[in-house]
């Protein structure tokens, strides 16, 4: 039973700061950049690996990062040439990122301990295995949980700090310009800091899945909030409930729970946009 | 190691073949289809698709128990079609863009096909072995029958795509012109749709769900370079996507063990990036001798 609670908490962490952030990318038009990023990362973790070993948290997070800012990068130089638009920027950059991942999976396969179901749908499950000891030898917990906690907080800091200004950028680049504040540098500041928390997540929930994280309850929330701030308080709702009635799904079904959790939070999308759409077309 | 690169051009192995002309086969087709969409600007919708076809694949497999793949690829059509209407749909009837559109039909169904994938594995043992080689797609392993499959399934939607070239290429270009003309867009874009489901469900065997997208959007964007007109960027797209596939079964063929998707996403990517060099040096040179 304790497990099953560490890793619903755990799981709901991850989904409360994916939702934050998430809240901007649809705000922004940019919900297919959280799908880039979360299949650019991928290289950064074989080189993390290699370079630095399985265990160093803050190497792997930073060089993930790196990545997923560079994948940006590539969008970017990309989208200012007539031929390209945004949609095959996006396509061309996150594709040739994840290649090169799995090429690497293929070339230190003996080296690294990863394998392709990782990197699709994570091990949740084992959230409550790896349990950190303290020197003096008292657990605390497992470290999955504390890592998503500090996460969370990490992003509620930024967000608070930078409310106003990923607000106002977020609204209106020329109102931005207008109170100097510089919208590229924080289109790159927000894009730097949703590549750290998809690489936190990446580790339980995998990558493909990070994405429904991050689009789907700050979607639902958009679509019945006409505040930010109740977007953030209703996205923060949807991510927990998906959690807690995931986790049963997959207990049901026997299922991945990452999965299941995701899938949840979608039907809790189709639901409330059936609802709003009905309540439109019939008053 | 480039003696067994140069070994896989001489065509020796009647097997290598096979996997040669598939692989060439997808990605002259998904180049074709890919093309109407990168125009369109509907680029993405390949994404969302390859990713959507799973949900099918697992449920046909389910239903049915064996691992047919006609059966598999029905199932995979089917939810393929469902999960453009849904992003069509939403994006038509809500106030989210597109792009968050095509990012929530993604990721829900790809989370459906991952949760009834992992209840397959947990509760059926080993007979389902094989499915997962839809996620990252495995050349070497198509066989005669798969080749005529593809080869079926792409003339087919081909040959669709040419009969309404005309007002494909209307819609695609101006839609208040084309409706003018008394084209349907709606029938229009449920066959060019349907088309590119069809050709990414035949796609994913070769290259994977994750890398397709690459397979239906590189190719057209890179033939965008060298010509202005639709034909000759739809034939240099389908030559351009074939290139790629036989360039990364060659190199899967070398390095043993290699997938083979994310080597024609490179090659495709490589061939982007010498698109954009030689037709900055083009038009340097073409206003310095203008000048």
């Amino acid at each position: 039973m304790a497990d099953s609670i560490w890793i619903i908490v755990t799981a709901s962490l991850i989904a409360l700061s994916c939702a934050l952030v998430g809240n901007y990318l649809v705000l922004r038009n940019q919900a297919m950049l959280g799908d880039a990023l979360s299949h650019a990362i991928l290289p950064g973790l074989l080189f993390a690996f290699l370079l630095f070993g399985m265990q160093n948290t803050i190497a792997y997070v930073l060089s993930c990062s790196l990545f997923g800012v560079l994948s940006i990068a590539l969008i970017d130089l990309l989208k200012q040439h007539r031929y390209f638009n945004d949609d095959v920027a996006i396509g061309l950059s996150f594709t040739s990122f994840f290649a090169l991942g799995v090429i690497l999976i293929s070339l230190f396969a003996g080296k690294v301990h990863l394998d392709y179901d990782h990197v699709l749908y994570g091990e949740i499950a084992y959230v409550p295995i790896d349990v950190w000891i303290l020197e003096s030898g008292s657990q605390i917990g497992p470290r999955s949980f504390w890592i998503a906690l500090i996460l969370l907080i990490t992003c509620l800091l930024f967000i608070a700090v930078s409310y106003r200004f990923l607000l106002i950028s977020s609204f209106s680049e020329e109102l931005a310009k207008m109170q100097k504040i510089n919208p590229r540098l924080w289109h790159y500041l927000l894009l730097s800091f949703c590549s750290i928390v998809v690489v936190v997540s990446f580790e339980s929930v995998g990558a493909i899945l990070v994405v429904s994280f991050l689009i789907i309850p700050s979607s639902t929330a958009y679509l019945i909030s006409k505040s930010l701030k109740y977007m953030i308080l209703y996205s923060f709702i949807v991510a927990v409930g998906s959690c807690v009635l995931g986790y049963f799904l997959a207990t049901l079904l026997n299922s991945s729970i990452a999965a299941s959790m995701a899938v949840v939070s979608g039907i809790i999308f189709t639901l409330t946009f059936t609802a709003s759409y009905l309540r439109k077309s019939l008053g | 190691m480039i003696e067994s690169f140069l070994n896989f051009f001489s065509f020796s192995h009647p097997n290598v073949v096979i996997a040669a002309i598939g692989v060439s086969l997808i990605g002259f087709f998904s180049g074709s289809v890919g093309t109407f969409l990168v125009l369109d600007k509907k680029s993405l919708l390949g994404d969302a698709i390859s990713h959507s076809l799973l949900p099918g694949i697992c449920l046909a497999f389910l239903i049915n128990g064996s691992k047919s793949p006609l059966l598999l690829l029905t199932g995979a059509v089917i939810s393929g079609l469902m999960s453009t209407y849904f992003v069509d749909f939403i994006s038509n009837k809500s106030k989210l863009s597109r792009d968050a559109a095509l990012a929530i039909g993604l990721s829900f169904f790809f989370s459906i096909g991952i949760m009834l994938l992992t209840y397959i594995q947990h509760n059926q043992g080993s007979n389902q072995a094989g499915l997962e080689s839809y996620l990252f797609g495995k050349a070497a392993s198509i066989s005669l029958e798969d080749t005529v499959m593809i080869s079926i399934a792409g003339v087919l939607s081909y040959v669709s795509l040419l009969i309404f070239y005309r007002q494909l290429k209307a819609t695609i270009f101006n839609r208040s012109f084309a409706s003018s003309q008394g084209i349907s867009i709606k029938f229009i874009q449920a066959l060019l749709n349907a088309c590119a489901v069809i050709m990414i469900a035949i796609g994913i065997q070769a290259v994977g769900v994750v890398l397709m997208a690459a397979l239906i959007l590189a190719p057209a964007s890179i033939s965008r370079f060298y010509s202005k007109r639709l034909e000759k960027i739809l034939i240099l797209s389908g030559l351009i996507g074939a290139f790629g596939g036989l360039m990364g079964t060659a190199v899967s063929y070398t390095l043993e063990g290699m997938p083979t998707g994310p080597w024609i996403v490179l090659v495709l990517f490589v061939m982007s990036i010498l698109s954009i060099v030689l037709n900055y040096f083009k038009t340097k040179w073409q206003t310095r001798s203008g000048l």
